[in-house]
């Protein structure tokens, strides 16, 4: 008996101090930033040579950025992009800085922005980057001193409208579409949703047969539903909500399992589509195609650095390089989506595909900063949408 | 005569007689102690160290409940969400449809494995130990992940066993529709079956068989005394499965979550998840929420350990040794083996064959004649940033969790067991109290009584939060365990001149060995599998396996995710290999 105790107690230890051993430094809960704290040792990361390149010429982010930067070591990114995506982004940052990229992902973007939140009310700063699609959050993220001040080096590139000065700038756009299973539509029914949009979705053919996301799923639902709803209400309004609902449509709390039923084959046809939630399955073959409106929505992700980052100077550069055309073009090849920057030429995978048709008009993205799309939300459209659909 | 004026004395060494220690007042059957200043003083200890552990975090949730944002400065009080949530049609609607669930799940669960513990411990059906490990094999795999596989197999029109139905026999139609409330049903049923069986066994295995002997003698068959002495002895059991399994049932929201997108009614604990993260978030509502759903399962607890209680009237508490006699079904005996071998090709074989088939395809591809294979989902996987650092993470919290609940649950059930100081009732309702909260409102909890403290965001935190959440099921193994132990055994040292720490050290806890292992094997499975309490408290540095999973699948990798439940499934056989043949654990024991 005691021989099996004394066995189960030399492992439990061995786990504590393996434990305490992998234990990371505690937790900075003073608000210092990660410069003013960072480690003497020196980096043991290879030495970056492009970015050096680029500070003696007088592009990119300056040297002594990059220096205080490598010295820090690391940078912890929350987001509500796949962390996966994130991931394999991150490497590309990490091959050109020697700086590790580290990822959280709490959930969707109310879910990120809120474990952010928190943490930092209760003074508790991990994150050095926050990356989301819900821009009025950050708004008030901005008002209570939440963001850190960079200029980055590409800024020129960017749409001002999209930004908040030197704070809270455009990452990528997510457009939204309705999408179809080829394995799971005749060909005359491909050539009606090719060709007719998304009004093909009103045909008696479809009923029982399309799935959907809830409109107070997130930022990108919101941006879709408004869209269709308000801004386009000669055009689609709320006949087009009542059309779809007499669809009988099963209802999705999230795009993403939505993608997933897509691509098995569970539904046909989907409605307010995220596409970079399926897009890399329709690269591995998965029978999946989707159609734009002429302008369609598109869910925004936003970055910015946090005012409290523990390694303020990783945060700065990495958002210096995300928005870099360099940055840009690593991330949109992986996850499919659009760049907002002024030089990126689409070059994706996905738009190399035989079915694919880009848009002809302009990505509604006016509903990022304006509080009053959120405000009707809550009050008229999200009760009115639950009530019309049933939940 | 009172045993209170009775002075009892014990032979020494030189044959004279000492008084023993007055405070050592033997009752029949039980040797307790009235409670020393010391024992009072543990008593105390364990008390508040539940209370920070257990009750803290439930406060700040009903503290939650009744303000506008969880923690903040801008934060006031407010009694929408209260009035909101147990006032208006919606919000009770969901409240008696989780409750019709969790009836229906646990009344099935409870049939099914009290079936099975009998043709397991009570009759002559051939193959019975591999079939026990089969049937117990469901505790290996989440049901999140469970749930996951069942909609690859039985998604009403893509699903692999629909899929390759219609192409055999030529048919529109749909063979199994998992994606309904009897597809809910059905996923839980499975995983909860092993639980009813560990309830069941052990009353099975520790009844006194005398009765159904006596039964015998007097001439009654074999399935009158069924009906007539085992049942009703094993009746209490039942009723304790039933309660524990429907609390349970109440608070899961991964299984309902995932299958529940075409339900007409949203059970509680889906409805928490979604407010605290649809845009805006409301975590008012999502706190509510948890108090409704803590108040009704607080209620089925009560229950739980009322017949808990009545259950253990009927254990032999013996230090003899007995065999109970063996039905015998004749040829029913191969229709047995026929049910727990179907049971585990429903509940193992088949998601798992899932699971595989899908960690194999470049995208979750349910029409066999057109199946490609790669192995790039597990290079991906082996490759990510994080995983080797989620296995370690796992490990680390399961045995920490494991040690410290096994710990916890003996002291526990020691002072409830063999003291006599008052307060151990309520000692024993906190230790079992952690049933009646679902994972994800404690772990809400958990989130807004740490965020302030250098805990929040470490392994510690999860580590408290799982020994916290099953140390229920410590105390109920090591609590059984003392029971079985017959005083007399202790009162024999006691009486021979040993003192209390001896007796504990040289009689008492050898003996509890099978339950203190047993209870650590429990807890490290539950741990290594566990989301619903993990979710919240994971941070990039203190991530697991099963929230891995649940963030793969949620980013729409279910490939990857599928990949990752194998690991986590081998790390979980792997830990009961070692209890079963390191520590000779039976995993029927628990």
């Amino acid at each position: 008996m005691w021989s099996t105790l004394r066995t189960m107690a030399l492992v439990s230890a061995a786990v504590l101090v393996v434990a305490c051993g992998s234990d990371e430094e505690p937790t900075d809960t003073t608000g210092g930033t990660g410069a003013e704290e960072a480690s003497g040792e020196p980096d043991a990361s290879p030495e970056p040579d492009e970015g050096e390149a680029a500070s003696e010429t007088g592009e990119g982010p300056p040297a002594d950025l990059i220096a205080a930067a490598q010295q820090e070591g690391e940078v912890m990114v929350y987001t509500a992009i796949g962390a996966q995506v994130v991931d394999e982004w991150g490497r590309s940052f990490e091959e050109k800085y020697g700086i590790p990229v580290l990822t959280n992902r709490p959930g969707a973007a109310a879910a990120t922005h809120e474990a952010w939140a928190q943490e930092t009310e209760a003074g508790q700063h991990f994150a050095d980057v926050v990356i989301h699609s819900l821009p009025l959050l950050f708004k008030e993220a901005e008002e209570k001193g939440w963001l850190a001040e960079h200029t980055p080096s590409e800024i020129d590139s960017y749409p001002a409208e999209l930004t908040l000065p030197d704070k809270l700038f455009p990452l990528m756009a997510a457009l939204n579409a309705h999408a179809w299973n080829t394995d799971h539509v005749t060909e005359e029914e491909r050539q009606m949703l090719r060709e007719q949009g998304q009004d093909a979705l009103r045909d008696p053919r479809f009923r029982d047969r399309i799935a959907i996301t809830a409109a107070d799923a997130g930022g990108s639902q919101l941006a879709e539903y408004h869209h269709v709803i308000n801004v386009l209400e000669d055009e689609y309004g709320w006949e087009f909500m009542q059309d779809l609902a007499a669809q009988n449509p099963v209802i999705y709390d999230s795009t993403v399992p939505m993608g997933q039923a897509l691509v098995q084959g569970e539904f046909p046809v989907v409605f307010a589509l995220g596409t970079t939630v399926v897009a890399n399955e329709v690269l591995q073959g998965a029978p999946v195609e989707w159609g734009y409106r002429d302008d369609p929505s598109a869910g925004l992700f936003f970055i910015a650095a946090s005012a409290n980052a523990p390694n303020s100077a990783a945060s700065r550069l990495f958002l210096d390089w995300a928005l870099s055309l360099e940055g840009q073009q690593a991330l949109v090849n992986i996850n499919q989506g659009f760049s907002s920057h002024s030089e990126w030429v689409d070059e994706r995978p996905i738009a190399a595909l035989d079915w694919y048709e880009p848009f002809s008009g302009q990505v509604y993205l006016e509903w990022a900063f304006d509080e009053s799309v959120l405000d009707d939300a809550v009050t008229d459209m999200h009760p009115r949408w639950n009530e019309l659909f049933g939940r | 005569m009172p045993a209170a004026t009775t002075t009892a004395h014990q032979a020494s060494s030189d044959g004279s007689q000492q008084p023993i220690d007055p405070r050592w007042r033997a009752t029949p059957g039980r040797l307790i102690s009235r409670g020393s200043p010391g024992e009072r003083l543990v008593l105390i200890v364990l008390l508040v160290l539940l209370g920070l552990l257990i009750v803290v975090p439930v406060a700040m949730m009903f503290y939650g409940a009744v303000r506008t944002a969880p923690i903040g400065d801008d934060a006031r009080f407010t009694t929408h969400a209260i009035q909101q949530v147990y006032t208006t049609v919606p919000y009770l609607r969901s409240l008696g449809g989780t409750l019709l669930l969790a009836l229906v799940v646990a009344t099935l669960a409870t049939g099914i494995g009290s079936i099975f513990a009998w043709l397991m411990h009570r009759t002559d059906m051939p193959g019975r130990r591999w079939l026990e490990i089969l049937v117990m094999s469901p505790l290996f795999l989440s049901p999140f992940v469970g749930a996951v596989a069942w909609i690859t197999l039985a998604a009403p029109r893509s699903g692999i066993i629909n899929v390759a139905a219609r192409q055999l026999f030529g048919s529109e139609g749909t063979l199994l529709n998992i994606m309904t409330i009897r597809g809910i049903v059905f996923v839980l049923t499975l995983y909860y079956v092993p639980y009813a069986m560990l309830f069941m066994s052990a009353s099975l295995k520790n009844m006194d068989p005398s009765l159904e002997e006596a039964s015998y003698i007097n001439g009654a068959g074999e399935w009158y005394t069924l009906r007539s002495v085992t049942f009703p002895l094993a009746r209490p059991a039942m009723t304790a499965s039933f309660f524990f399994i429907g609390v349970l049932a109440m608070g899961v929201f991964s299984v309902p979550g995932i299958l529940g997108a075409q339900l007409d009614f949203t059970p509680l604990a889906v409805l928490i998840q979604r407010s605290a993260g649809s845009y805006p978030s409301d975590y008012a509502t999502a706190a509510a929420l948890g108090t409704m759903l803590f108040l009704f399962t607080i209620v089925g607890v009560w229950l739980y350990r009322r017949s808990l209680r009545r259950s253990s009237r009927y254990v032999t508490v013996t230090a003899r040794g007995f065999r109970p006699r063996r039905t015998s079904l004749g040829r029913l005996r191969y229709l047995g083996s026929f049910a727990c071998l179907l049971y585990g090709l429903l509940a193992v074989v088949l998601p798992y064959s899932a699971l595989s088939l899908v960690s194999l395809t470049p995208y979750v591809m349910t029409d066999l004649t057109r199946i490609e294979f790669t192995l790039d989902n597990i290079t991906n996987v082996l490759g990510t940033r994080g995983i080797l650092e989620a296995l370690q993470n796992t490990l680390i919290v399961a045995v920490l969790s494991s040690a410290a609940c096994v710990l916890l649950g003996l002291v526990t059930a020691y002072v409830v067991h063999r003291n006599r100081t008052s307060g151990r009732g309520l000692l024993e309702y906190l230790g079992t109290m952690p049933i009646a909260i679902p994972g994800i409102v404690f772990a809400t909890g958990i989130v807004w009584t740490y965020i302030r403290t250098p805990l929040y965001a470490t392994l510690a935190t999860l580590v408290l939060a799982f020994t916290a959440s099953y140390l229920p099921h410590t105390l109920r193994l090591t609590g059984n365990g003392l029971l079985q132990i017959d005083p007399v055994l202790e009162e024999a040292s006691i009486v021979n001149g040993a003192s209390r720490t001896h007796t504990l050290r040289r009689i008492t806890l050898p003996l509890s060995k099978p339950a203190l292992l047993s209870g650590w094997i429990l807890v490290f499975i539950f741990t290594v599998r566990e989301i619903n309490t993990a979710i919240l408290l994971i941070s990039p540095r203190s991530n697991i396996l099963s929230v891995l999973t649940w963030d793969l699948v949620q980013d729409g990798r279910i490939a990857n995710g599928a990949v990752v439940g194998i690991f986590q499934t081998l790390l979980l056989i792997g830990g009961v290999a070692v209890a079963r043949f390191v520590f000779k654990v039976k995993l029927s024991s628990v």
